[in-house]
Formats: structure tokens, sequence, C-alpha cells
């Protein structure tokens, strides 16, 4: 579990700053080019979408892992220990399920992208890499899944999400 | 096929209300129900659509900015100034603190897309210095509470680019929509502080405040002068067409950082735990709109959505019936769901309703996030009191609940007002 939850770091940091800071310089040059020198960089808005995207997937298991999903949560003052624990390993069991049909679809969707050599309009990235950023981060986050259905611990305590 | 769509809204209710992640739920029952009215093939097309369709929009690349701006605002200390320039200027009033709290987190609004943020920051700051005061703590926990929201009204706002997502609205449009009705609303909160401070006093604070002289209040401007830099550069650009709502968050955020630089008020700390934050928050929204896309195909594939539109259209509301009881419907769920939960779930249905009544859809944009955001303050999921309840231990949730009361009654007053002359909202609209 420990190696799964230093890849998750890792990838969580990727994504914060490596790609946010990338999307914004990249935006703020294309914003002064355009209209500064009446320049802008065609790619510009391309490449941040792009750049989301691969944050977001990175982002994926250490979200769960954090419990940074909003949930409703008041129930739980009147569910017993017993009944958060098996919530908290039915969610597991949800993202695992989700993953899983990600990771699926992915490798489906990867061998049809390469076919046909599908890539993105302006940068020309291949659309498979996209798809297998996303089924890494699927994968991961189906791993720690796994290890949490199965773990001995106690999950009861991670009922509790967050709110804008 | 319809019973399939009743069945798969019962189950998402039932496992939201259980405590399962809502974009987990929608995600999950979303494609547990395309495969059972299509395939699983399709379904399993479905998923990874989803993700590409709703990840690569280029304006949901304002959703992780506009929260990084938030969060970095958070750390510069500018909420501090923003209240103590407020109370400078409106503590000689009856309430003068409560009063002076509002404007502060309709100026912490401004450069703020989340309302908990608002509630929170501002919290921590005002509800100390109004119990220093004497403040009754049923007004000061109360007002804080419902003044947090007008942090998700007034733009920059997330849940107003939530909804731009959802309904295809342009979000620009809703930003500069939602800036007369979020003054107006604290013009009304301030009203009711008013009111109650002189009805009763016990509430209204027992000390007086010491008043400072006209220079003191002068310089104080000076100390918001950022955020209104802040606000104003970013607004002009979008009203003057300028800056599409990505590029503005963009432009927000390099804004605060130079200000974090120059008044040396931004660690590299601070910097590192927005970014941090600012992505984790992005992830769970989208996780949110992925799971809703697919639950909205599956609903619109039973022919769900269909049945409930046109039994809707059958009832021949009028227009302020039809307003009557979309604000009843979100009331009763606001007391069951989150902000975003409730809008995922109604707006698809709602929204092409309000269309075929002639409702513009920046206006409806605007009145759905007003009468969500009533369930911000009421129980039994109040985020915002739970937020108020954190920095005010000692004060019992019901006192903080009754204490948003007067306010909740001020914002169905302006959603009254808003029915019969909508444009209060589009009047700034080009």
């Amino acid at each position: 579990m420990k190696v799964l939850q230093f890849i998750s770091k890792l990838m969580f940091y990727l994504s914060a700053f490596v790609c946010i800071p990338a999307i914004f310089f990249v935006l703020i040059v294309d914003v002064t080019l355009r209209f500064g020198f009446n320049a802008p960089m065609r790619w510009a808005q391309e490449f941040a979408s792009i750049l989301l995207f691969v944050s977001i997937a990175l982002v994926l298991p250490e979200s769960w892992l954090q419990h940074a999903h909003i949930r409703a949560d008041f129930l739980q003052h009147i569910v017993t220990r017993r009944a958060k624990e098996v919530l908290a390993r039915v969610s597991w069991l949800l993202v695992l399920a989700l993953s899983a049909a990600i990771i699926w679809q992915c490798s489906k969707d990867i061998d049809y992208m390469l076919l046909i050599n599908e890539s993105t309009p302006e940068l020309f990235v291949p659309m498979a890499w996209l798809r297998g950023v996303l089924a890494v981060g699927a994968a991961i986050s189906g791993l720690i899944a796994i290890f949490k259905l199965f773990s001995r611990q106690s999950l009861a305590d991670e009922t509790e999400g967050t709110a804008l | 096929m319809t019973y399939l769509g009743y069945l798969g809204f019962v189950a998402l209710i039932g496992l939201i209300a259980v405590g399962i992640p809502i974009g987990l739920c929608l995600a999950v029952v979303g494609f547990a129900g395309l495969t059972l009215v299509g395939s699983f093939g399709t379904a399993m097309t479905q998923v990874t659509t989803a993700f590409w369709s709703e990840g690569s929009k280029f304006v949901l690349v304002s959703l992780p900015f506009y929260v990084l701006m938030g969060n970095l605002i958070y750390h510069t200390g500018i909420a501090k100034n923003l209240f103590r320039t407020a109370s400078h200027w409106l503590s000689w009033l009856p309430g003068g603190l409560g009063i002076a709290s509002v404007f502060a987190c309709a100026g912490f609004g401004a450069v703020s897309g989340s309302s908990t943020a608002t509630a929170r920051t501002m919290g921590a700051i005002v509800i100390p210095e109004m119990r220093r005061f004497g403040y009754g703590m049923r007004l000061a926990t109360g007002v804080m509470s419902s003044a947090g929201t007008l942090g998700i009204l007034i733009p920059p706002s997330i849940v107003l680019i939530f909804y731009g997502l959802l309904t295809e609205t342009s979000v620009g449009k809703l930003f500069i929509a939602g800036i007369l009705p979020g003054m107006i609303i604290a013009v009304i909160f301030a009203i009711i502080v008013f009111i109650i401070a002189v009805l009763d006093p016990s509430q209204g604070g027992k000390r007086e405040v010491e008043q400072v002289s006209w220079r003191v209040k002068l310089l104080s401007l000076g100390q918001v002068l950022p955020v209104l830099v802040i606000f104003v550069s970013i607004f002009a650009g979008l009203y003057l067409g300028v800056f599409t709502p990505t590029e503005s968050a963009i432009f927000g955020v390099a804004a605060v950082l130079l200000y974090g630089a120059l008044s040396r008020s931004l660690s590299l700390a601070a910097i590192r735990d927005s970014l941090l934050d600012a992505v984790l928050v992005s992830s769970m929204l989208f996780l949110i709109m992925v799971g809703g896309m697919l639950f909205t195909r599956f609903l619109a594939q039973t022919g769900f959505t269909a049945a409930i539109q046109s039994l809707i259209v059958g009832m021949d509301l009028s227009y302020f019936e039809f307003i009557l009881a979309i604000t009843l419907l979100y009331l009763v769920l606001g007391c069951v769901l989150d902000l975003f939960g409730m809008l995922i779930l109604t707006i698809p249905i709602l929204f092409p309703l309000a269309m075929q009544q002639g409702i513009d859809p920046v206006w409806f944009g605007i009145y759905v996030v007003i009468v969500a955001e009533i369930g911000l303050v009421t129980p039994p999921l109040g985020v915002n009191v739970f937020v108020i309840s954190g920095v005010a231990r000692d004060v019992p949730l019901s006192q903080i609940f009754i204490g948003c009361l007067p306010f909740i009654v001020g914002l169905l007053v302006f959603v009254a007002i808003m029915a019969v002359w909508p444009q209060v909202v589009l009047y700034l609209v080009p």
C-alpha cells in the first residue's frame, strides 16, 4: 500500500505542480501575445485542455485517498460504526468497479485509436496517449480500492467528505 | 422503459443518502442504467467518452484557477483588511459590525468563488470581534453563515461555471449577471441586521465600537484597493469581451500572485497548499460532471426526463406558479442534497422547461443558484452552518439555524423581486 500511496502522491504533485502551472504560463503568454503583439498561439487552448484532462486523470487516486469527494452526511450521526464500515467498503467497491470499467474501455479505445492514428487537431498529440494517462489514473485508483477493500484496518472514519 | 428511470433515480437517492460520494453514485448508477437500457458495450464506450468530452472543455480550465485564486486570497490576509475597512465605515450603525461583516463577505466573494471558503475565512475573523463587542451569538453566527452564501453568487463563482457547463450558457454572461443580485442581497442582509439590532438591542452589541478619525477611514480604503483592482480587471475584461472566463481566471491568479509578492503576504507554502487544494476540488467537481453526464444520458434514454417534463407541462403552470414550484422543490432538496448534487439532478429536467416558459437562461442560472444556496443554511445539511459552528463551538447548531431564518426570508424576498422584475438580473448583461 505504501508504494501505491507514493505513486498516488507523485501523480498528485505532478498534477498540481507541473500541469496547472504549465497551463497558467501558456495562457498568460497566449493572451499577452494576442493583445500585445497580435500574434496568438493557436495551440494554446488545446494545450490547456489536454493538460487539464491529464491533471484530472493524475489526481484521481489521491482524491479517493483523501476523501475529497462530496458526500451527503446527514444520516452519518444515526448510523452505527459497523454500518459506516460496510458503507466505506461499498464505496471502495464502487471505485474499483468504475476504475475497472475505465481501464477495460481505455485498452479497447487505445487499440482503435492506434489503428486509425487518431490525434488532437492542433498539437497532433496521439489520443491513445491521453487514454493511457486516464487508464493509469484508473489503475492506481483500482489498486488502492482493492487494498482498502481487503484492509483489516477500520474504515468507518472514511465516510466523511468535503463541501464547497 | 420509464420504470428503469424511476428505479435508477430511487437507487441514486438511496446511495447518496447512505453517504456514498455523489459523483461516484452518479457514475455507477448511470453506467449500470446505460447497460440495462442499451448494452454493456455502449455503456463502456460512454464512460471514457464522457471523461474525455467533459475533461477537455476549455471553459473547464477556469475551475481550478478560480479555486486557486480563492485559496491564494485566503492566505494574503485581504479578508482581515476588508473587515477592518468595512467596520471603520459602518460600525457606528446599530448592528454595525454585523453590517460590516456582510459587506466584507461580499468583497471577499468578489475574489473567491466558494461559499464555505467565504464563511470559514470571514467567520474566523468576524465572530471573535462580534463576541468581543457583546453581539448576540445568534445574530453573529446567523449573519456569517448567510453572508457566506454571497461567495457563490458574486462572481467569480464555481457554481455558476458548473451551471454554465451543464446548460452551455455563457459563463461570462452568468458572471456579469451575478454582480447586481449579489450586491442587492448584501444590502438586504445589511437591512435585516439593522432591523434585528434595533428591535433586539441584546443581539446588536453591548459595547460601542470605538470610532476612528476620517484620516484612518480614508487610509483604510487603500487596504481594500487590491480587491477592487482584481475584481475590476477581471470583469472589465469579461464585460468588454477582452477575456474569456478562463483567461480572466488566469489573470485573476496572476493579479493575486502579484499582490502577494508586493505585499509579501504569500509564502511558498501557501502557494503549494493552494495548488494542491485546487486540483483536488477540481477532480471532485469533474467526477460529478462526468457522473452527471452518464446519469442524465441514462435518464433520457429511459424516457424518464421526457415523462417528468410532460407531467409538468401538463400541469399548465403559469410563469409565477412555475417559479414558486421550483423554489419549493429546491427548498426541499436543499434539506437532503448539497448544491452540486441538486444542480446535476434537476437542471437537465428543469432547464428545458424553463426555456419553454420563455425564461432567459442567464436569469434562470442566477435564480437557481440563489434558491439552491438557501440549502446551505437550512437544516439538516446546511454546510455553511457547520462551517460557522466550527468557528463558534459554544453556540448550539439550533441557535445558528434560528439565526439564519431572517436571512432566508431576505433571500426569498429577493427571489420574488427578481421573478417580478427580471431586469434586476439582466440589466448588466450585454
